[in-house]
């Protein structure tokens, strides 16, 4: 795959770079009064001139590029999950280890996932477990989504939530994870084996 | 992740401005118990380079089953 990106990533450039210099070619052969090569550069400058800051199609293309700048923007400002997670500042003790030198440290979001998946499915009988962890300094949130057998009852299902809780916090303490750290559980039943879920 | 040098890589380890990040698979708990003495003899490699940059152990994985033989080998 990091082959693949940067081949893409080198024809991308190359095209671009091409691209670029064919119209600053063009461009300089207009400024010459020379007419364009390849381009319909005479008729795209007769739309620009005729067509009015009002035209519908303007206000379309404007507003269309306004809202995909909204929803850039509302992306780049929202406050994204970190990707590891401090162990030391979780539990508190970053300013002790700042005053004695030491420093930090982490375990990547990821793994804490992962881990967390592969203790509930040797511990339990929930079905494709999985974990999304929301590292903070203070409290760790932890969404569980998993599945169960279909004919389960509601007392099973409870039953289960309050197994899989259980484990994910005696996981997490392991980890180093604050006390506080907040679980929350999502039971589907499962209708067949192999689908996918996914978090909403 | 890895610091590229004249005719090879060192696996694992990021050299940043402000701090030396190393990035470890973890086999056993308490993590601290692996992380510190990391930490501790990857600072001393450096000060005894003449490097006052600050360790930050990064936990990549924690795997309790064996890794098989020859994972921690760069390829």
């Amino acid at each position: 795959m990091r082959v693949t990106n940067r081949l893409l990533g080198i024809l991308v450039g190359l095209a671009l770079a091409a691209a670029g210099g064919f119209m600053a070619f063009e461009t300089i052969l207009a400024a010459a009064g020379q007419p364009f090569l390849v381009i319909p550069g005479r008729q795209w400058l007769t739309v620009l001139r005729h067509t009015k800051w009002s035209a519908a199609t303007v206000i379309v293309v404007m507003a269309v590029i306004a809202a995909v700048g909204v929803v850039l923007l509302i992306a780049e400002a929202r406050r994204w999950r970190r990707w590891r997670a401090p162990i030391a500042a979780a539990r508190g003790t970053a300013a002790i280890a700042a005053a004695n030198g030491t420093t930090t440290w982490w375990v990547t979001r990821r793994s804490v996932e992962a881990h967390l998946a592969r203790q509930l499915r040797a511990s339990t009988d929930a079905l494709r477990p999985r974990f999304r962890l929301n590292p903070r300094d203070r409290q760790w949130r932890i969404r569980v989504l998993a599945g169960m057998p279909v004919l389960a009852d509601q007392d099973a299902r409870a039953a289960m939530a309050g197994q899989i809780e259980e484990i994910a916090t005696q996981v997490l303490a392991r980890l180093g994870a604050p006390g506080s750290s907040r679980i929350k559980v999502r039971l589907r039943r499962q209708r067949r084996a192999g689908r996918r879920e996914v978090f909403r | 992740m890895g610091v590229q040098f004249p005719g090879g890589t060192v696996q694992g380890v990021a050299l940043q401005a402000e701090a030396v990040v190393v990035h470890v698979v973890l086999d056993q708990f308490p993590l601290s118990a692996v992380v510190e003495p990391a930490r501790s003899a990857a600072e001393n490699a450096l000060r005894q380079l003449g490097d006052q940059r600050p360790v930050e152990i990064v936990v990549d994985d924690v795997i309790l089953e064996a890794p098989g033989p020859g994972w921690d080998t760069p390829p």
